[in-house]
């Protein structure tokens, strides 16, 4: 009875009935190992490609980010008081009060910006 | 020296762990598919054709009855001889050419299980499922338990089902399958015994309903 249940699944195991569906051939390995082997280079150009493009970019996101830093805010003054005449001073509100009427980029200090900028460094008399 | 797994059949492992005592593979002499290796690495790729004739239906079938479908079988067994012709001037006789092959097939059979187990585990709950239930009308009896037993055989774990079927299907010895599993010889009866023992309880079973 085992060995009756034991060849049936020998058999079974064998698969000597299983037919190959489409026979491999030997070019088709060929073909396929060469192209896969050019598509894996294709693939590693790729990223490295990618890789460096995104490096470039992120370099350049720095220096802008860098040269944007170090360029003054349109509504910051940057004026020291100690050069700040009382003329001076009548001259640059009028700079401000036009720059403001006509909406020009030029804009250097607002009125708020001022005031706690004279606040702050009292000029000199 | 001991070569037992197919990273290391290129290179030699000497602190290697394996409860076998292992005949030393040093001494394996080269085979005609050595040599026919070798002539496909020294430029002669037409020598293909003659590993892929005498390999392709053993490849095929231990793919078939692992994984259960053509397309498959097909497409692994494809994949198996484009490793061996990449992998052809790399090759070293240290060891049987079949343990080498078999070693790669196990690897893309293994690749391929791990790929599709969350799909093939739903599949093949609901058809199992729906085997067990089966009505035969209509159809060939032999065809049907032979389903049913590719089912069964397919729901064993990978390593039972891989020992049994070079046991049987390529005829290793139980040294050869040992080796290539890195288990020992022991181990390898246990796993085999298992599988076939889940194959002989579903085959009592079909023999009671009266369906064999």
């Amino acid at each position: 009875m085992s060995d009756q249940l034991d060849e049936k699944i020998d058999k079974f195991l064998k698969a000597v009935d299983v037919e190959i569906k489409e026979p491999i051939s030997a070019t088709t390995i060929i073909v396929n190992a060469e192209n896969r082997r050019f598509s894996k280079r294709a693939r590693y150009t790729f990223w490295s490609t990618s890789l460096a493009i995104a490096a470039c970019l992120l370099f350049l996101f720095f220096v802008m980010q860098s040269t944007d830093e170090s360029l003054p805010s349109d509504s910051v003054a940057l004026v020291p008081s100690s050069i700040l005449s009382d003329r001076d001073r009548v001259l640059l509100e009028d700079v401000m009060f036009f720059s403001n009427e006509f909406e020009q980029s030029t804009v250097l200090l607002d009125d708020e910006a001022l005031n706690l900028f004279v606040m702050l460094h009292p000029l000199q008399k | 020296m001991q070569y037992t797994s197919a990273k290391t059949l290129f290179f030699p492992v000497s602190s290697q762990v394996t409860q076998n005592k292992q005949p030393s593979t040093d001494e394996v002499e080269p085979s005609e598919e050595s040599r026919w290796l070798s002539s496909v690495a020294d430029g002669e790729k037409q020598t293909m054709g003659l590993l892929v004739g005498k390999w392709q239906e053993p490849l095929y079938r231990f793919f078939y009855r692992s994984l259960g479908n053509h397309a498959d079988a097909q497409d692994l067994t494809q994949k198996t001889f484009i490793r061996i012709y990449k992998a052809a001037s790399r090759y070293r006789p240290s060891a049987k050419f079949s343990s080498w092959l078999f070693t790669i097939a196990r690897n893309l059979l293994i690749d391929e299980i791990k790929r599709k187990q969350k799909a093939q585990t739903i599949e093949f709950q609901e058809e199992l499922t729906s085997m067990t239930s089966l009505s035969l009308d209509g159809k060939s009896v032999v065809d049907e338990w032979k389903e049913i037993f590719q089912h069964v055989l397919q729901g064993t774990p990978e390593k039972q089902r891989t020992a049994l079927l070079l046991r049987v299907q390529q005829e290793w010895s139980y040294l050869e399958i040992a080796n290539l599993m890195e288990v020992s010889e022991q181990v390898v009866k246990t796993w085999i015994h298992r599988a076939r023992q889940k194959l002989k309880d579903r085959l009592k079973i079909l023999e009671k309903k009266g369906e064999l």
